[in-house]
């Protein structure tokens, strides 16, 4: 969507709150390749990755009401996804090849403590593998999610007319102005700034 | 310190039920970052970069059908819908805007009269010929044929009493009823098995005085319906129209299979039925005519909006939109050399006058109208 890729994952969060599809949209927009990608790379099986995160995603949804989250999606859709193949390795689903090496991994860890992994760490890490991607891979990630989704396309799933489109994103910023107040210094109606899509 | 397959199940049970210390975490979390770091990754191809794409869009789009879908159960709006969904979170959202959105600029569509939406009236005609009229105002008993008595309850439904002395004469074909309605027209009935169905404008229901007699619950269909049927598996359920026939096993599924269109669509919500030979599950819609026959996925609000009254436009053109309207409004079109080819999409108050109706596909689309007494006029 055009005007709702310009606001913050704050901004999207809070939206989110009121249900809103416009903005659940807009989020699986940027955060789905990351997903499915890392996601395959472990299960080694399409179908299996595509339910995984649309699993994922669809939880977020219902729970969405109750977001304890303020700005980090990345962080903490991964961490969703991640959770999911924590339980599909004790279920024997996943890629064997992957789990010995977590294994190593684990053995590699003597009793000396470990480093915990807060947010802007792990935002760090996940940026290090899209970084890793192979070329090509790489490349659909860049592209795919400039033109993921076209507007008519959500226009038409969501039964919605493109002025209804353009009302709802008006009844959007009118909320985020209510909801984040007069921050100093935030524009909610259109800022990139502060969201990276590189 | 050398870890086994069922440490690391362990450690994963006390981290997925949060039982798990600090350290366990940590090193949990940090094992499985490394090594989805070490994980190599396989390059692809063109055709797979692609398909990867279409994943996610096609992964978008089930995941708002489940959504919308949820919505549906949970919310009852109207009244009138009995059993199943009512509306959806996203046509409420649709209500919302339309409902906030006052055009009210009159000078725009030139009209000598405004035409008013349909209402509930259909006249049944009996097996021996004879008419009845059916409107909001005649309730209580209307007929007494062959042993089924025939009622029309306060809320408007007509019902059938099949009376416990009836025995059928094996000799003689099943009599039937038709109801039908005209355009600006819409009923809901009981058939005498109990199956409820909703007649959409300008369509012919024909059906069995009694079902007792035969094997089968034949009925034939031409129009709009959507039916919620009567499950009884010893008597499967048809519906016959000019270019299908649908088997059913007690389900709830709309059929849209208007003469004046190429195709018939019948689209499923709950249960299974047959259409043909295309087996159709929850969600799916068949379409038959103009030499193809196919089945796919799709937004089963869209079918059955009719009967929550709303129109909902989904890719539609122009004169598709208008035939639509016409069946309801009972009008009729002239349209103008060079008009829009654009497809229309939305949602719109089938209780809204006409004017209303065309004002906001004005908005949306380059076209225009004007209402000369019965007749409207389509321009660019």
């Amino acid at each position: 969507m055009k005007n709702y890729g310009e606001f913050t994952d704050e901004a999207l969060i809070l939206l989110l709150k009121e249900k809103d599809k416009l903005a659940f949209t807009e989020i699986y927009q940027r955060h789905w390749h990351m997903l499915y990608l890392h996601t395959f790379k472990i299960l080694g099986d399409e179908d299996e990755s595509k339910d995984l995160v649309q699993d994922t995603f669809f939880n977020f949804w219902e729970k969405s009401g109750e977001l304890q989250i303020k700005t980090n999606l990345k962080g903490y859709l991964f961490v969703a996804v991640r959770n999911r193949i924590f339980s599909l390795i004790r279920k024997r689903k996943v890629n064997p090849d992957f789990v010995d090496i977590v294994m190593e991994e684990l053995n590699q860890l003597d009793n000396t403590t470990v480093e915990h992994i807060n947010e802007r760490e792990l935002i760090k890490l996940i940026d290090a593998e899209i970084e890793q991607l192979p070329k090509k891979m790489k490349e659909v990630f860049e592209l795919s999610r400039k033109e993921f989704l076209t507007n008519k396309e959500i226009a038409i799933k969501l039964n919605m007319t493109e002025e209804a489109v353009k009302k709802q994103i008006h009844r959007s910023i009118r909320i985020l102005k209510l909801k984040l107040g007069n921050y100093a210094g935030i524009s909610v109606v259109l800022i990139s700034v502060v969201y990276d899509r590189a | 310190m050398e870890h086994s397959k069922q440490d690391l199940d362990r450690l994963i049970d006390k981290y997925l039920s949060d039982e798990a210390t600090a350290d366990e975490r940590n090193m949990l979390e940090q094992s499985y970052m490394k090594a989805s770091f070490k994980t190599p990754m396989n390059d692809v191809s063109d055709d797979d970069a692609a398909r990867i794409h279409k994943i996610g869009t096609d992964s978008w789009e089930i995941l708002i059908e489940k959504i919308n879908y949820m919505g549906t159960r949970r919310s009852v709006l109207w009244p009138r819908i009995v059993a199943i969904a009512a509306a959806i979170a996203m046509v409420v959202f649709g209500v919302y805007l339309f409902t906030n959105d006052k055009v009210r600029n009159a000078n725009d569509i030139l009209i000598t009269n405004d035409i008013n939406p349909g209402t509930n009236k259909a006249t049944l005609i009996l097996a021996n010929g004879k008419r009845i009229f059916l409107n909001d105002q005649a309730k209580g008993k209307l007929a007494n044929e062959s042993g089924v008595e025939i009622t029309k309850t306060a809320d408007g439904q007509i019902v059938y009493q099949v009376k416990d002395d009836y025995t059928s004469d094996s000799g003689n074909p099943a009599k039937m009823n038709t109801i039908q309605t005209p355009k600006g027209g819409q009923y809901q009935i009981k058939l005498p098995d109990g199956t409820h169905v909703w007649l959409n404008s300008a369509s012919v229901l024909k059906y069995p005085v009694s079902f007792g007699a035969s094997k089968e619950r034949r009925i034939e269909l031409t129009g709009e319906a959507y039916f919620e049927v009567k499950k009884d598996i010893r008597h499967p359920f048809i519906v016959k129209s000019s270019q299908q026939e649908v088997t059913v096993l007690g389900t709830h599924f709309n059929i849209n299979c208007y003469a004046e269109e190429t195709t018939a669509k019948t689209t499923l919500l709950e249960g299974s039925v047959k259409v043909n030979n295309l087996l159709l599950k929850p969600g799916e819609q068949a379409t038959i005519g103009a030499g193809k026959a196919l089945v796919n996925s799709v937004n089963a609000e869209k079918a059955l909006a009719w009967k929550n009254n709303r129109f909902v436009f989904e890719n539609d053109d122009i004169k598709q939109v208008m035939r639509t309207l016409q069946r309801w409004y009972d009008f009729e079109v002239v349209y103008e050399e060079g008009i829009t080819t654009e497809p229309f999409w939305g949602i719109v108050s089938r209780n809204d006058r006409l004017s209303e109706v065309l004002k906001y596909l004005e908005l949306a689309g380059n076209v225009h109208f004007k209402i000369e007494g019965r007749r409207v006029l389509v321009t660019k």
